[in-house]
């Protein structure tokens, strides 16, 4: 598959990513407040694209059209939770970039710490949080490799290392500046490219995209309707959308974008304005559909192998796959990338302002920090990197499910400090204490004694959940047995 | 929370409803009718971004929620 023109697309492309990011970087003061929220700056079209491409990360390009050909309409769970998962931001995005604003918070944990006068809150989260971004971050990595194995045809591990060597230039070098403005490329190109290939390819294979639902109406009706080849029963699809949507803002690294608005109704905006990349996952289903009609792989090679068909080489196609496989190569590597930057930049950012800072309470100037922030960027790829190489696909997939389970604790915490002025200090930390601890708890039984895990969770319900409900009882308990915190520290904190 | 904010969370926790089980299975889960070819099954969940987007529009631009300026400029 390998080839002159891909190659020089997909290294062209690093090329100009790496400088945008690296000039993006240069136009601020520096300091924390500029390395981390881009001293609260950024107008509608960064916002647009921060919020949009941060979100779809590889695993959407290249594990949607796999779910179709995998799970048919399940996949369209994606599209469901979407429809209400943003929806949180556009009610208490507005009073958090007012908040942090008025106390200089960049971070989630900052934010929630402060409101619950607790370090340890903080300190939590924050570690919370960057142990649940590494198995996201390698998804990223391997996302990366597989395409650039596809391209050169170097070992995977060595592909996302040149991929991410770019992508740590440019986070090291431009901050959130350099994460916005390469987004803003990659969010663009990623649009453009997916709605190009969503329609092309049905036309170019069936005539279309109604008469490509025609044949699969006619010959795979199972894969449009629940429960599907998969099959999803009614009740896993309700978990899916149900906690998905639960945990969708709470990823730090979306949450701490409410921070970089230029204003409060700039955040309401962005919301506003997420769907309209919530439909950039419609062309990846009509791939999916296009790849189960003809005979395409179940696992996460499918994109690239419907793109090289030869049935789309010659007149009636673009004469050559290989324009083909050098776009999706672009279009993932961008997809790849604008949610590894962003990851590796908040992941940095966390561990220093949130555990160093916050929760341990060290004294270090911004300038030093932002130092460290740099100098963990660096860390943290290689670590993930090293992660990346040694643990098979499947140790991924168990990780991945501690880390989905993180966010959704946060959500309790978060909206009790925004919204319920008893929510206390003791009920912060016992819930969210507990919480994680049953999240970690469930998960070390499942992977080390299943039957176990079974017996205590034998309707299999999401461990985030779990904790989430433990979360819950034990912030309202607390926060409800004992003394509430001051007015006057409340009212720093009103809307 | 004033009275548009608390009809428009209400409304949100219905659009939620209307995805998962058992009202998406009942009504959701089909596919006919087919809207431009697109199965119903596909086409309810994209309904339902669009009426959601189009509730949030009406929020924002009615400056229904949240609409305070003050603290607003970059400091």
């Amino acid at each position: 598959m390998s080839g002159t023109l891909p190659t020089v697309i997909v290294f062209g492309y690093l090329v100009v990513s790496l400088v945008l990011g690296v000039m993006a970087g240069r136009v601020g003061k520096g300091g924390v407040n500029d390395y981390v929220a881009g001293e609260r700056a950024f107008g509608p079209l960064v916002m647009y694209f921060v919020m949009g491409a941060t979100i779809f990360s590889a695993y959407a390009l290249l594990g949607t059209p796999q779910r179709v050909v995998e799970k048919g309409s399940d996949a369209f769970y994606i599209i469901a939770y979407g429809a209400v998962g943003f929806v949180p931001i556009f009610f208490f995005g507005a009073r958090v970039r007012r908040i942090g604003a008025r106390f200089g918070f960049v971070t989630q944990a900052e934010l929630i710490g402060a409101r619950f006068e607790s370090k340890l809150v903080t300190a939590m989260m924050g570690a919370a949080t960057v142990v649940a971004f590494v198995p996201y971050l390698v998804i990223q990595f391997k996302g990366a490799g597989v395409v650039m194995h596809a391209v050169t045809g170097w070992p995977p591990v060595v592909g996302a290392a040149v991929v991410y060597a770019v992508v740590v230039a440019y986070v090291v070098a431009g901050g959130v500046r350099g994460v916005a403005w390469t987004n803003v490329l990659q969010g663009a190109s990623m649009l453009v490219v997916v709605w190009w290939l969503g329609l092309m390819i049905p036309e170019k294979l069936f005539g279309g995209v109604g008469p490509m639902f025609d044949r699969v109406v006619a010959e795979r009706p199972d894969a449009l309707v629940l429960p599907g080849p998969g099959p999803t029963s009614p009740v896993q699809w309700s978990a899916e959308v149900l906690v998905s949507v639960l945990g969708f803002t709470m990823w730090p690294q979306v949450f701490m974008k409410c921070f970089t608005a230029k204003s409060a109704r700039l955040v309401q905006l962005s919301a506003v304005l997420y769907p309209t990349f919530l439909f950039f996952l419609v062309p990846l289903l009509f791939l999916g559909y296009a790849a189960l009609l003809a005979g395409g792989p179940h696992d996460d090679s499918v994109l690239l192998w419907i793109v090289a068909r030869p049935e789309l080489s010659g007149p009636a196609g673009m004469g050559d796959t290989t324009l083909l496989v050098a776009v999706v190569a672009f279009a993932v590597l961008a997809a790849s990338m604008s949610t590894g930057d962003a990851l590796l930049h908040a992941g940095a950012s966390i561990a220093v302002r949130d555990v160093l800072v916050g929760g341990l309470g060290l004294r270090i100037s911004d300038r030093t920090q932002t130092a460290v922030m740099r100098t963990l960027v660096v860390v943290l790829a290689l670590f993930v990197l090293a992660v990346f190489e040694a643990a098979g696909s499947t140790s991924i997939v168990d990780l991945l499910l501690l880390a989905y389970a993180v966010p959704i604790q946060f959500l309790p915490l978060t909206l009790a400090a925004l919204y319920w002025p008893r929510a206390n200090r003791v009920g912060a930390i016992a819930g969210l204490g507990l919480g994680l601890a049953t999240c970690l708890l469930l998960f070390v039984v499942k992977q080390a004694a299943p039957e176990l895990y079974t017996l205590l969770n034998p309707a299999n319900v999401q461990i985030g959940v779990i904790g989430g409900i433990v979360h819950t009882i034990a912030l309202v308990l607390g926060s409800l047995t004992r003394p509430g915190q001051s007015p006057e520290h409340l009212q720093r904190f009103a809307p | 929370m004033n009275p548009v904010e608390r009809a428009a969370v209400a409304w949100f926790v219905v659009s939620t409803v209307l995805l998962v089980a058992p009202v998406y299975t009942a009504i959701g889960n089909h596919i006919e009718p087919r809207v431009l070819g697109l199965p119903w099954s596909l086409v309810y969940v994209l309904l339902a971004v669009l009426v959601n987007t189009g509730v949030l529009a009406w929020l924002y631009i009615g400056r229904k929620v949240d609409a305070a300026e003050h603290e607003d400029e970059s400091p």
